[in-house]
């Protein structure tokens, strides 16, 4: 299992690409001024016209810009404890990386699949790569069995692995029901797809994220040990992209690209869903620390003496 | 042999989804012409103007109905015979399985973030995730510490490794060589046509393009993960190869070309991938007691 620790320097790789690239994004001049454009399908959109997003629309260079902001001052840190930890063997240390792990996925699909093409295009799919390829490892290298013995009676394992199946089920609806379904029955394209190619947000949120929070749910309420590695991962996930919607509801507002209402309909049950995922989070944390000796390090201390020791 | 039973549900469920995709794509019309259009980026492009694709552009639409027929006449028929063997417990069906979700996977991934949004926008999404968890679950059914004595000590990894080293740098130099002349010339606009960002570049360079150099690499050092993979995506590239060769040639017969200095080296390639291909099913032992039927 040598491979687990031959890609460490993938993280400290990541975490200086994402600094990079949310730096410009958050800093870059905002000169120019949003402008109308009239896309192909007939729609009159406001593009954003200013600063590193000026070819996105205002909802989407907002939501880009609350991403840097989170990404610089949230995830970024988080990587970086969280892979310190996981170097000295500690299991949290372990999970709280794979989850933010995830949240880099994410984040950085939507960019480098879902923003208009522009010069970081590069960096952004080579963070995606490279998470990606991290995660898979981290996700390989937690011991399974281990860590579903680890846990206690006191995990409320039901109301996590029931949240998770709601949140799956809440984020999938949203977007069928306020967007998608109406805009199927009359024919056209829902406003995201506007002016943007297609609703990438909706591929990344009905096609991957909503099916991870089921399967999570319904793995954990089944008491499967897989369960518990992917509820984990979920949950730390949406506590770190909860701040990214709600930072994100709260500059549209400010900029007047959405009313107050909207962001009531939109980011508010995002944000109830962030914190009772964060509430969660605390717990599952909190029980493993409880656990006894930890699952990761047996198997990192058995990697180090292999490494060490073996004839290649 | 104990096989993943959410594959009994998810493959007939793929190839339905599949299937209507493809027909909706190939036969659905309405009635429209072609037209042009200045994008926000102040390119000129050919709108098809009619069918299901009618957002897309003329070029692009070739390559979708290239891709729809491979699909139809070579991708579909591959996961059913695949499907039946890997479920009568053979080794090479459950390769040839798993290549398959994997090209079906980078069919409906591109289909979603790609096509300019359609009425079939859920299908697309639907099938892109059924194949990413049906690719998931069988990729993860081999048992890696019993895999490489499956295969006999004849198959050549040199040259499968240079296939996909081929494969892996050709991708790499060709979207590369897109992008970077643009960063270095920003005067010139971005050659989009009317598409938000370049999704095939990104799943190429991000997954493909990693994915062949790492399972070359891994192969030519013996490891179990290099067998897996390679088998992966040599079997992957058999359809990949011929889609993209039927997007070439369907482009150069619209008079679309994009240059035969894109589709020749993918003809080649296709042609190498096909014999190695064959080379490595051959060299897969049956002697393991795994009946493969006749």
């Amino acid at each position: 299992m040598k491979n687990q620790s031959a890609l460490n320097w993938l993280v400290p790789l990541i975490a200086l690409l994402a600094l990079f690239a949310s730096s410009i994004g958050l800093l870059y001049p905002n000169n120019g001024n949003s402008f109308s454009f009239t896309t192909i399908r007939g729609e009159t959109v406001q593009i954003w016209g200013q600063g590193w997003y000026s070819y996105d629309t205002p909802i989407g260079a907002l939501g880009f810009k609350a991403g840097d902001l989170v990404t610089l001052f949230l995830a970024i840190p988080i990587l970086v404890i969280s892979f310190v930890l996981y170097r000295h063997g500690s299991l949290r240390g372990g999970l709280l990386l794979i989850g933010v792990l995830a949240y880099f996925l994410y984040n950085y699909s939507s960019l480098g699949f879902g923003a208009a093409y522009n010069n970081l295009f590069l960096v952004y799919i080579l963070i995606f790569s490279g998470s990606l390829l991290r995660l898979i490892l981290a996700l390989t290298s937690i011991d399974l069995q281990a860590l579903s013995t680890h846990s206690t009676e006191k995990l409320p394992r039901r109301g996590i692995g029931i949240f998770l199946v709601i949140s799956g089920i809440i984020l999938s609806l949203i977007w069928l029901v306020l967007s998608i379904i109406p805009a199927l029955l009359q024919s056209k394209a829902p406003p995201e797809a506007y002016y943007y190619t297609t609703f990438m947000t909706g591929i990344l949120d009905i096609g991957l994220v909503a099916p991870a929070l089921i399967m999570a749910g319904v793995l954990i309420l089944r008491r499967a040990s897989l369960g518990y590695l992917l509820a984990s991962t979920m949950l730390v996930f949406t506590a770190i992209l909860g701040p990214n919607l709600a930072v994100g509801g709260i500059l549209q507002v400010l900029a007047k690209v959405i009313t107050l209402g909207q962001a009531m309909t939109f980011t508010v049950p995002f944000v109830i869903l962030a914190l009772i995922a964060i509430w969660f989070t605390i717990r599952l944390f909190h029980d493993f620390s409880n656990a006894a000796p930890n699952t990761l390090t047996m198997k990192y201390k058995k990697e180090k003496l292999n490494e060490r020791y073996s004839v290649n | 042999m104990k096989y993943q039973s959410a594959l009994k549900w998810l493959i007939p469920l793929i190839g339905i989804l599949a299937l209507f995709a493809v027909l909706m794509g190939l036969f659905y019309e309405t009635p429209g012409q072609p037209y042009p259009v200045t994008s926000f980026r102040g390119e000129q492009v050919m709108i098809n103007g009619h069918g299901l694709y009618y957002y897309d552009t003329v070029s692009t639409v070739a390559q979708m109905q290239g891709n729809d027929i491979i699909t139809l006449i070579i991708g579909l028929p591959l996961l059913v015979i695949s499907t039946w063997l890997a479920f009568h417990g053979s080794l090479r069906g459950r390769l040839l399985l798993t290549g398959t979700l994997a090209f079906f996977l980078y069919i409906y991934m591109s289909m979603s973030m790609l096509t300019a949004y359609n009425a079939l926008f859920l299908v697309y999404v639907a099938l892109f995730t059924m194949s990413l968890y049906a690719f998931i679950l069988s990729i993860s059914s081999f048992d890696l510490m019993d895999l490489p004595s499956h295969f006999s000590e004849r198959l050549p990894r040199g040259w499968i490794a240079c296939v996909l080293f081929a494969v892996g740098g050709f991708l790499s130099l060709a979207w590369f060589g897109r992008v970077i002349p643009e960063l270095l010339h920003p005067e010139t606009p971005a050659a989009l046509e009317n598409t938000t960002t370049r999704v095939i570049q990104a799943m190429d360079l991000t997954l493909i393009a990693p994915l062949a150099i790492l399972a070359g690499i891994l192969l030519l050092r013996r490891s179990a993960w290099g067998y897996l993979l390679a088998s992966v995506a040599i079997l992957k590239g058999l359809t990949m190869s011929l889609a993209v060769s039927a997007m070439g040639i369907n482009m150069a017969l619209k008079g679309v070309p994009d240059g035969p200095g894109i589709l020749i080296p993918f003809l080649v390639l296709t042609a190498f991938n096909l014999v190695v291909a064959i080379l490595l099913l051959k060299n897969i032992d049956v002697q393991q007691g795994e009946a493969i039927p006749a």
